[in-house]
């Protein structure tokens, strides 16, 4: 999958509209529900998403494999414009944490206080500082909590693959 | 040199959610300085 999306890619620099209609059908269903669960409205979700498939169409002559694959170009892209979205619309306090999906269940495998930090950081586009706030915790325990997350996050995964 | 902080603070770094000297000293680990 991801050498075909890097040659997709390769064929959109070089301006091909027939390639980038592959690449929308291949990546949308993909890249639309992250988006969804970020911003949660359906209209501000479809125009986040046709915002970052013409900025891939835009930015694919500079897409360079070396520094990571399509699939991670493209939601790393649609993570961060949906979060921009919901901050620019000032629903960023009302943001919440849906359930999560298939793709990392292995989230619901972690202690309660280490995946709620987790999932704001990564759903919500918190930083570090900024969850601390939030839970009125400290920095600390914050920073710990994610830490201690993250290697169990990692064992979960390793272990399961 | 002893990378291992480092390693701890890529994943946070990795989720965004690095901020503040953290992030600062994890940016200039990562241009080389």
């Amino acid at each position: 999958m991801a050498t075909i999306g890097a040659d997709l890619v390769r064929q959109m620099a070089a301006g091909d509209r027939d390639a980038f209609a592959v690449f929308y059908d291949h990546y949308a269903p993909v890249v639309f529900p992250l988006i969804l669960r970020i911003v949660r409205e359906r209209a501000d979700a479809s125009d986040v998403l046709q915002e970052v498939f013409w900025e891939a169409w835009r930015d694919a002559p500079a897409y360079n494999s070396a520094r990571g694959s399509p699939e991670a170009w493209m939601v790393t892209r649609a993570r961060s414009r949906a979060i921009n979205r919901i901050r620019s619309t000032g629903r960023w306090s009302e943001t919440f944490v849906a359930p999560l999906d298939e793709g990392i269940a292995a989230l619901d495998r972690l202690p309660e206080a280490q995946r709620e930090v987790i999932e704001l950081a990564y759903y919500t586009g918190l930083t570090q500082s900024e969850i601390a706030e939030r839970l009125k915790q400290p920095l600390g325990t914050v920073k710990t909590r994610i830490q201690l997350g993250l290697e169990r996050l990692r064992e979960v995964v390793k272990t399961s693959s | 040199m002893n990378h291992e902080p480092y390693d701890t603070l890529a994943a946070t770094y990795a989720v965004g959610a690095l901020d503040g000297q953290d992030r600062v000293e994890f940016e200039r680990h990562l241009a080389g300085e």
